[in-house]
């Protein structure tokens, strides 16, 4: 497996490299500080210091190499530890521990020379925003306990050396915790940056849903106007036929062909008003075309008009014209024979469309929540801040739709 | 005796027993104020320090000895930061506080209040061991810079601001737990 497939997140090139060279640094700093120690005489030390030196700079060079590991990437990245991660994870910490424990033994014999592992882990320790920022200090005054109790059981310990000792300690502690506010900010920044792109997705699949829902209710509209229709006429025409009336036939066919024609016209607009719904859109005028249809279906229809019409968005004249439809196709549905009295209403700040149809006698009242189609009027119209009622009053079926201009 | 010895002593007493009954009280989680007695401490045993020349006599066991004494004291002060109880303020001793602070208090009341209780007293009791400990060592090596004034508010400044960082910390969380908690009733 690859390093970037268990990161999940890809590595920028530039932090693999920079990553590599962090790894190739450390090791260098163990092989030239190794060095010093036997050029300074560290092999004429007792057997006791020799070894914990040497575990000490192991411990530093393994730390190193963990660096070089998919969890030292995933450190930048940021991407979650799981799996073969932790465990890198944790063989990196307690290398650096054990680097800054014996690091610290050795601190006094080896004049400070061997302190060095111990300083670098710390830095290590403290800098990373992975590791509780506890373990980085207390990791830190670990150290200085042990140097101290080091300094007391020698006793003859030249100053230089408790303050390089000294001196390294507070600046690799510093030195780790800067580093860490940088790297929390770091990760904190990005962090930020996948809530905003999370954010604006989640908008665009919210708007592609409105939309949809939107269309469906334009499909709706159109289909069920003039199918309905013409279910009616084909059914009229088949009772007709029955009875051997060809000619009656006739005059139904040629009024479901016009029914037919209209629900062509319908879906052509609503599918021009979905591609350009800036398209403006003459409102009386096809109201008055669904009033025309209305009667040649042998039903009765009248459309007034109150007040002077005026500029309404494409989008509230859509809603009053299926809110006439709507009327017009419940009427011939429940009430078929019954007189629908259509007033559009043009007022200073809103437009409204009142359809009133006698109940015909014996029909069953109308359900008080609506059809499928007054519900999705009122959807639509209260999409556009106006209001959509329906009610019987005084033994007529009133519908009335407003929009705000 | 000299009138120095016998000022730190008196001066040593005052700060135990000061604090020992500032471990049991509950007190208003004020960062602002809750730093101020660590930081007049510091500030007097730096200012004795240098006064008191205590640097030419400083030994480099004596700066081991300092140095376990600091950790001890960083160790000791979170520990107290993190055996510290909390609970929300109550409206009176809300209303209490801002009585009594009117003029320096800028429009914001503190949430809670904490106090260490026994623990936190035990605690203190370690740390004045520890100091003791360090005195005893003091006198039989003969160093004048482990028994200075100084270095004793020092550690002590040492060991409440650590205290105090811890408890900040842990405050901002309990803060929010008893916001919400209004918010809510």
């Amino acid at each position: 497996m690859t390093d970037a497939a268990l990161n999940g997140s890809a590595e920028t090139a530039a932090g693999r490299t920079s990553r590599r060279f962090s790894v190739a640094l450390n090791v260098a700093g163990v092989g030239i500080v190794a060095f010093f120690l036997v050029r300074q005489g560290l092999l004429a030390q007792p057997a006791w210091v020799v070894a914990l030196t040497g575990v000490a700079l192991l411990a530093w060079l393994l730390r190193s190499l963990t660096l070089g590991s998919p969890w030292a990437a995933s450190l930048l990245t940021g991407s979650d530890s799981r799996g073969p991660m932790a465990s890198w994870e944790l063989a990196g910490t307690v290398a650096a521990v054990v680097a800054v424990v014996l690091g610290s033994v050795v601190a006094v014999p080896t004049q400070v020379l061997g302190y060095l592992p111990a300083l670098v882990c710390i830095g290590a320790l403290t800098s990373s925003p992975r590791r509780p920022l506890v373990l980085g200090l207390a990791c830190t005054l670990l150290s200085l306990l042990i140097v101290s109790l080091a300094v007391l059981a020698n006793g003859q310990v030249p100053p230089s050396v408790l303050l390089g000792a000294g001196a390294g300690l507070v600046v690799s502690a510093l030195v780790g915790v800067s580093r860490r506010e940088y790297r929390t900010s770091a990760l904190r920044q990005r962090e930020l940056l996948d809530d905003r792109i999370r954010l604006a997705e989640e908008r665009e699949h919210g708007a592609a849903l409105a939309e949809r829902s939107r269309i469906a209710r334009d499909i709706h509209d159109v289909l069920a106007h003039s199918l309905g229709g013409l279910v009616l006429q084909l059914d009229a025409i088949d009772a007709l036929l029955d009875s051997g009336k060809t000619d009656d036939a006739h005059a139904r066919v040629a009024a479901a062909r016009g029914l037919a024609a209209s629900g062509l016209d319908e879906a052509r607009r609503a599918v021009d008003a979905l591609r350009d719904p800036e398209t403006s859109a003459d409102l009386a005028g096809a109201i008055d075309d669904l009033v025309v249809t209305h009667r040649s279906l042998g039903a009765r229809a009248e459309l007034r008009i109150i007040g002077e019409p005026g500029e309404l968005g494409p989008d509230a004249a859509s809603a009053l014209r299926r809110a006439a439809q709507e009327a017009l196709s419940n009427a011939r549905r429940h009430a078929p024979g019954s007189p629908t009295d259509l007033m559009l209403t043009w007022s200073g700040d809103a437009v409204s469309l009142a359809a009133s149809t006698p109940l015909a006698a014996g029909a069953a009242t109308p359900s008080p929540g609506g059809g499928h189609g007054l519900l999705g009027l009122r959807e639509r119209v209260e999409a556009l801040g106006g209001r959509a009622e329906w009610s019987v009053r005084q033994g007529s079926f009133v519908v009335t739709a407003a929009v705000p201009r | 005796m000299t009138v120095q010895n016998l000022f730190s002593i008196v001066l040593g007493i005052a700060l135990i027993v000061w604090i020992a009954y500032r471990q049991l009280t509950w007190t208003p989680v004020v960062p602002e104020r809750m730093w101020r007695m660590p930081a007049i401490l510091a500030i007097i045993g730096v200012v004795e320090l240098i006064q008191g020349n205590a640097f030419a006599l400083v030994r480099v066991t004596d700066v081991a000895i300092v140095a376990i004494e600091l950790v001890i004291s960083v160790g000791l002060g979170v520990a107290m930061g993190a055996l510290a109880h909390f609970r929300p303020m109550s409206d009176d001793s809300r209303t209490a506080y801002a009585a009594k602070n009117a003029a320096r208090v800028a429009g914001v009341l503190p949430a809670v209040e904490t106090r260490n209780g026994w623990f936190g007293m035990a605690l203190w009791v370690v740390l004045i061991a520890a100091r003791v400990g360090a005195e005893v060592w003091a006198h039989v090596s003969g160093s004048a810079f482990l028994m200075s004034t100084g270095i004793i508010l020092v550690t002590v400044a040492v060991n409440r601001g650590v205290r105090i960082l811890v408890i900040t910390r842990r405050a901002a969380h309990h803060s929010a737990l008893a916001a919400t908690a209004q918010a809510a009733a």
